[in-house]
């Protein structure tokens, strides 16, 4: 067999050994069923607070509170004085949600069984209507009146290309919880399987077989394959849960950037981000010899760097340091995709941050393939970081 | 001395031949200075207590380590190159283990691949060698599943499976019950029988005195005694074996001063193995013991592979005596 099949043969292995269909659909069924029980939830909790609040108003007058200030949270019912005892009896019983007496323009005194959520509102409310009180009580003219309490008009309008709108932050948000779930799916499988195998005493026999560096690239694309299979099913199933909940929540959803190659750009750098962190993580993982007692865990947080200067950099997408992280190979697999849905992108940059990207996965593998052709073998001991690192240079 | 070699190789022409190999960790020279050559189609026995130097030897020709100093040199199709390919080589690990979550056929059909297999061809040797080990039932079954013999079998058929030219095979009896260790020295002769060179390393002396056309005996790093076991008798024994039983306490001290006597062991209560110069007269032994002892039986048996073993190690760790290659007339002091 050439090098390639072998690698290629290495790779169904683990590919077969890791992706478990049944579990895989398993767990899309759950996330539907959770993520619908949630959506449900969410809606009949978003019910359950246009409950309107039933509030007796005593005096509303001197303030000119209307009854349908507050019309979508509170119903005001004005009452006459002479109900005031029998009021604040059902309030305190919980008859009603609450009685508020206005004394004066300054003053008010709200009876309720507890501290209720639309205090505040109706708070505002009455500040509001006492402001337009006094200012009407200082003599202004209706007009004058009008014009000083009058609400600012801004209107939002957003052409094409002209920056992120909610569709792109989601998209984005989507991306990086995608990466990152990927990386963590796919650090998993990398961790168990090879100390798995060292554990298990599978190395000698494989490595007597076929050369260290055809076996990390086989686990690296067998691994980022399953990372990926998993991914998607996660994005298919999120995916198609978010397109029911824009559906139904009627507000628009396009998305306005300008880049004809923005799909392929946005699995595709994620994908090699996998293809350079799982090379760092076989290297890490082939120096673990115990697990459970190992220094070396910590490392294996080294690939969520990119994720969190990503997610740093999410409200500062068209800044210097962005453009900088974007391009640097250990960090563009995620802050490029933050670039191409957040901010504008100079034509240089994809191509740039591709060839250094690929230039450091190139790297990466074979330093990784020279360290693990030495841990894989290294029972009972594990390695220094200064061991580590003689290897990656010398092998 | 067997069928002739398949493909290409001469039975009999050096398949192997290491020259003058050192290997050492830190203060410790695993491997000093062996030089061995093995020949196509026969069965040799790498022997040596532990820590003698056989693994690391084993990993220097599968090419798992380098050697510090010394080559290591195949033979094979008119060339010599310093590894073997993939399919042209089985290595069973003293360090072994399988992916225990993965059925016996999935595994044995990878091992295939990954010796150069096609698909149909690791497909089938994958079903033959189940059958052979009456494993085929149990195809499908993850490896966690079976015992430890059987999962000892799908390991061996994974280092085999391809039929290859050299087969290096450390420690392949460990753990097996008798009847399995039979099963295998059949197969590892068939598999000789076949055109595949054998290099084996055991501590089951008597299996290896079964199986083993040759033997290379390793102690603290170095080569202490080579041979083919006749060869290794009449060198090494230097005298007779006797079992004497007698009635009563068998008290090795009567005999332990008389000058024929090399070595006299109780072996149980009744029963005394005693190791005879080879020179001395047997009748005045036998006087001496039947003097001593109330005989009731005195059997003369050859030299086991065993009794060489210990008593070459036993010297080599004494004295550090040099290579005793049998036939060459150097007897190892003691």
């Amino acid at each position: 067999m050439t090098a390639w099949q072998t690698t290629w043969e290495v790779a169904r292995w683990e590919f077969r050994r890791f992706l478990k269909p049944k579990q895989l659909v398993i767990s899309m069924l759950t996330m539907l069923v959770t993520g619908s029980l949630t959506f449900g939830i969410a809606r009949v909790i978003g019910r359950s607070r246009a409950k309107v609040a039933t509030v007796a108003v005593i005096g509303g007058e001197h303030v000119g509170l209307a009854a349908d200030t507050l019309a979508k949270r509170i119903a005001l019912r004005p009452r006459p004085l002479g109900e005031e005892a029998a009021l604040r009896d059902s309030a305190r019983n919980g008859d009603i949600d609450g009685l508020l007496v206005v004394r004066d323009v300054g003053n008010a005194e709200l009876v309720v069984r507890r501290d209720p959520a639309w205090r505040l509102d109706l708070e505002q409310a009455l500040t509001g209507a006492a402001l337009k009180q006094r200012l009407a009580e200082s003599g202004l003219e209706p007009g004058a009146m009008q014009r000083l309490t009058a609400p600012m008009a801004v209107e939002v309008t957003r052409p094409p290309g002209a920056g992120p709108g909610r569709a792109e932050r989601v998209l984005t948000g989507s991306v990086l919880t995608l990466s990152l779930l990927g990386l963590m799916t796919g650090m998993g499988f990398i961790f168990a399987g090879i100390t798995g195998e060292k554990q298990q005493r599978v190395t000698e026999q494989v490595i007597s077989a076929i050369a260290p560096q055809q076996w990390i690239d086989g686990k690296i694309i067998g691994l980022a394959g399953v990372a990926l299979a998993n991914t998607l099913v996660t994005a298919l199933t999120f995916g198609s849960l978010a397109a029911v909940f824009v559906a139904t929540s009627g507000r628009p959803f396009t998305l306005a950037v300008d880049q004809p190659l923005l799909v392929p750009l946005l699995v595709l750098f994620p994908l090699l981000g996998f293809a350079l962190w799982f090379a760092f993580l076989s290297a890490i993982a082939a120096t673990i010899d115990d697990p459970h007692t190992s220094t070396k865990g910590s490392l294996l947080m080294v690939p969520l760097v990119p994720v969190v200067v990503a997610g740093l950099l999410f409200s500062r997408a068209d800044s210097a340091v962005a453009q900088f992280f974007g391009v640097f190979p250990l960090t563009a697999s995620t802050v490029l995709p933050l670039r191409l849905l957040m901010a504008e992108v100079a034509w240089w940059e994809v191509p740039l941050a591709l060839v250094l990207l690929v230039a450091a996965i190139w790297i990466f593998r074979r330093a990784a393939g020279k360290i693990f052709a030495v841990g894989m073998l290294m029972y009972g001991k594990e390695p220094s970081v200064r061991e580590i690192w003689r290897w990656a240079r010398e092998g | 001395m067997h069928n002739s070699s398949r493909r290409g190789a001469a039975v009999g022409d050096p398949l192997l031949v290491v020259n003058g190999v050192h290997k050492q960790y830190g203060s410790v020279r695993a491997v000093d200075d062996v030089s061995v050559e093995v020949h196509a189609g026969e069965i040799v026995a790498l022997l040596g207590p532990n820590g003698a130097g056989k693994t690391t030897l084993i990993r220097m020709l599968v090419g798992l380590t380098r050697p510090d100093r010394g080559t290591v040199t195949y033979h094979i199709d008119g060339a010599e190159r310093p590894g073997l390919p993939a399919h042209a080589l089985g290595y069973l690990p003293e360090e072994r283990g399988l992916y225990q979550d993965v059925s016996a056929a999935r595994t044995l059909a990878y091992f295939g691949r990954l010796r150069g297999m096609s698909r149909p061809d690791a497909a089938h040797a994958t079903a033959e060698w189940l059958d052979r080990f009456s494993l085929s039932d149990r195809a499908n079954e993850p490896l966690k599943a079976l015992s430890k013999g059987n999962q000892q079998k799908v390991q061996f058929a994974s280092t085999v499976l391809h039929r290859p030219r050299f087969a290096i095979l450390d420690e392949p009896f460990s753990g097996l019950d008798p009847l399995n260790q039979d099963l295998f020295v059949r197969t590892i002769r068939e598999l000789r029988d076949g055109g595949t060179t054998v290099l084996l390393s055991a501590h089951q002396m008597q299996l290896v005195e079964r199986l083993a056309d040759r033997v290379i005996l390793l102690s603290r790093g170095r080569e202490v005694l080579r041979g083919t076991i006749p060869e290794l008798r009449r060198t090494w024994s230097a005298g007779r074996k006797l079992v004497v039983r007698v009635s009563g306490d068998a008290d090795p001290a009567l005999l332990a001063g008389h000058p024929a006597v090399v070595q006299v062991d109780r072996t149980s209560a009744d029963e005394l193995t005693v190791l005879t110069h080879d020179d001395s007269p047997l009748s005045d032994l036998l006087v001496a013991i039947g003097s001593r002892y109330p005989v009731t039986s005195v059997l003369a048996e050859e030299l086991t592979l065993h009794d060489i073993y210990v008593r070459s190690v036993e010297a080599s760790l004494g004295n550090g005596a040099g290579v005793v290659a049998a036939g060459d007339g150097k007897g190892a002091s003691r």
